[in-house]
This record gives structure tokens, sequence and C-alpha cells, in this order.
């Protein structure tokens, strides 16, 4: 066959994928998802037990101190369920309307077995997808704050998009003032609040949680602090950069909150 | 096909897991191992090959991705198609090219994800793109990385070929 056939066939089927509707493009993405899954976990395991070798020494003192940790905290778990118990007597005394709704305590446990190589984006994938019960749009979080939300799940195999991506779009607030906001992720990385309010004073280190509209969303998943702020020029709203409680580059495993 | 090409596909497979594996440890600062392996048997097989090779391993990274379909493949199939094109206008096996080209290579391939990404969300400006696609660190890595990948390459699969 000659060469500029090839070409001009190969230039024609690639702008035919470009063209293809969002919907097959997800099917697609599924599908391709849910081949991929298991080599790409293989070469995860692969790596986990290179660096579980390098770092033998380290992880041996660090489960050493884990476990004297553990023990002092087996103590503190006592108390935090005498206050539990007491704070669900009280709510329920003054029948207040639960902030988070119990489904939110649902949640799926999930490995991460693949992290985009773009630079400039910021997904990772993860183990479970639909048949355990992930849908796009859930909240996605580590042992300690929100992370990302599902972008799409397969079969087996979900997309998290973490809050730092580009494409990531959360209705937040600031905890201390109340104050609304977008928060959303940059093309370098970094994750920011917009919208705020030029009347609201905002101060470093304030906390930013998740505000709950839409209903996507629960209410109340802390998100990170807030690093600086300023406002952008010829804008009347100002912008904060929000450090992110978890180091977004080295989750291994999160939980996926079931908000239906 | 021939077992060389054939081989070739594998290798890119392969380098697709390798820099998924190698996130894990350097999460931010990841050689491009793929768009390398697109660029080497490029430069070997000439440019329809390169952008065939390119398109295969765009596939990949369509995973990782929101929206439309086909932007990885595309950028990729034109990195490997130009690569394959310069081969013939420059000294392949210099250690300049080797060092230099997968890094002009990534900043044009970063660039134009951001560009699409402008195109669709109109989220930044046409000059931030073009500074923004400049990581100097990313850069380095892959200009250090990309002699070693290179030769690595150049090993197995002439090994690949003889067998």
């Amino acid at each position: 066959m000659k060469p500029t056939r090839i070409f001009f066939g190969l230039t024609i089927l690639l702008f035919l994928i470009v063209a293809l509707p969002l919907s097959t493009a997800v099917i697609f993405r599924r599908g391709l998802s849910d081949i991929l899954k298991n080599p790409v976990l293989f070469s995860r395991q692969v790596t986990q037990s290179a660096l579980d070798l390098f770092y033998f020494r380290r992880n041996a003192a660090q489960a050493q101190e884990l476990r004297r940790t553990l023990s002092a905290g087996s103590l503190k778990s006592f108390e935090c369920e005498e206050l539990r118990l007491e704070n669900e007597r009280l709510t329920k005394l003054l029948d207040l309307k639960r902030t988070l709704p119990d489904s939110i305590r649902r949640q799926v446990y999930c490995r991460v077995i693949g992290r985009s190589p773009l630079i400039w984006n910021r997904a990772f994938l993860i183990d479970k997808g639909t048949e355990q019960g992930i849908r796009a749009n859930m909240a996605v979080m580590s042992n300690i704050s929100l992370v990302g939300k599902v972008g799409e799940s397969g079969p087996s195999v979900s997309k998290v998009v973490l809050i730092t991506d580009p494409n990531s779009k959360i209705g937040a607030l600031i905890q201390r003032t109340r104050q609304e906001g977008v928060l959303y992720g940059t093309t370098t990385g970094e994750c920011r609040m917009k919208y705020l309010s030029m009347d609201t004073p905002i101060k470093q280190g304030d906390k930013v949680e998740t505000a709950g509209y839409g209903g996507f969303f629960p209410k109340a998943l802390i998100v990170g602090k807030v690093r600086k702020v300023w406002k952008e020029p010829g804008q009347i709203y100002q912008v904060a950069e929000i450090e992110p409680f978890t180091d977004l580059s080295r989750i291994e495993e999160v939980a996926v909150v079931q908000n239906e | 096909m021939s077992k060389g090409r054939f081989f070739a596909f594998v290798w890119t497979f392969f380098l697709f897991l390798l820099q998924n594996a190698v996130t894990y440890v350097f999460p931010d600062k990841t050689p491009p191992f793929l768009l390398m392996g697109v660029i080497y048997y490029a430069l070997q097989e000439g440019p329809l090959f390169g952008m065939a090779l390119g398109a295969f391993a765009g596939v990949f990274l369509e995973v990782f991705t929101a929206g439309a379909l086909g932007y990885q493949m595309v950028i990729f199939a034109s990195c490997g198609g130009l690569s394959g094109f310069i081969a013939s206008k420059i000294f392949r096996e210099s250690i300049l090219v080797q060092v230099f080209l997968p890094s002009v290579m990534l900043y044009f391939l970063t660039l134009f994800n951001l560009l699409i990404f402008k195109a669709q969300t109109g989220g930044i400006e046409g000059f931030f793109a073009l500074s923004g696609a400049f990581r100097p660190w990313e850069l380095l890595a892959a200009a250090l990385v990309s002699p070693i990948a290179f030769s690595f390459l150049r090993k197995v699969s002439s090994r690949s070929i003889s067998r």
C-alpha cells in the first residue's frame, strides 16, 4: 500500500475517533480500563514489593512505632466512643437535622492501581467500580480529607479526578467565616478557591470544607487549609490557594463515599 | 508486519507499565518513558510507523483523561510522525538528539494538551499555555533518562529480532 494512503487513512481514523460522541468515549474508556486493570495492578505490585524491600528497615521501625501509638490510642477511643454517644443523645434531644446523612458513612475502600503519567493531568485509577456501587461524581477521601471525585466508573475500575486537576470544580466554604466559593484545580497542580467575597477577611490557615450544594457531594468534608489569599486583577473576588491535608502524590488507598 | 515492528508495540506497552510503576516512586517527576519509546521507534522505522505507534501509545493515556476521546492518540501520533520525519534530516544516533528530542517533544506534548484544555474550557490564557508547558524538572528528567532508555530499547529490540 502507498505510504500516502496509509498516512491519510491513519489521519482520517484518528479524526473520526476524536469526533466520536462523549457517550461512546465513556464506554470505550470503561472497556479499556477493565482491560488494563490487571497489567497495571501487576506493575504497581512489583513496584510496591521493590519499595518494601528497599525500605525494609524503615518499615520495621515504623511498625514498632505504630504498635506503640495503637496501644496509646485504644484508651482514647474509649473516650471518643463516650463523646459520640453523648453527641448522638444531644442531637436527638435537640431534634437537629444531622449535617452528615447516615448514608455517607457507607464507604468503599479502594486501592490506587494507576496514576496519570501526563504532567498536567491529575487523575488515578482505583480497583473498584460499578459492581461495588461506585458511580460518577462520588466523593473520594483519604484517611484524613477529601482528595477528589469519581470521574468515570467501569464495572471493576474507576477513574478518580483529584481536586488539583484542572477539570475538577467543587463547591466549598471556608469553615471559620462560612464564605462560599468554588474549589478548582490548575494546570500546574495547585488547588485554589475562587469567588470569595472581598468583604470577608480570610486568614492563612483557615480550614476549607465541602459546601454540599447540588446533592453530589456530602456537606462538611474537610479538604485543606488556606495557604495564601490574593485579589485577581480585574476581578471583584478573592482567590485563595488551598493546601490539601493529604499529600495527593502519595495516596495508595482511598475511600469512596457513597452518598446515594 | 515484521518481527521488529511487532516487538515495538510490545515494548511500548511495557514502557507504559514501567511509567505507571515509576510514578509510585517519583510521583511528579516521572520521565516520559512512553514518549521516549515512540520517539525511538519513530526514528528507527520512519514517520508512518511512528504515527501508528504514537496512536497506539496514546490509547493507554486515554484512560486517564476526560471528555472527548482521541486527543492523546492524535498528539502522540503527531509526535511519532514528526520524530520519524526528522529522522532523515538529522543524525539519529547522536547523543544530542537522544538528549534534546524527547525534551522538546515533551514540551510540545504538554503545550498541545494545555491548548486543548483551553479550547475545551477557556480556563487558561494562550500565553500561559506556552509558559505553563515549560516544566524544567520534567524536561530535565526526560533529557537525563532518554539516552539510557534509547540504549535499553536498542538492546532489547535487536535481541527481539534476532530470536
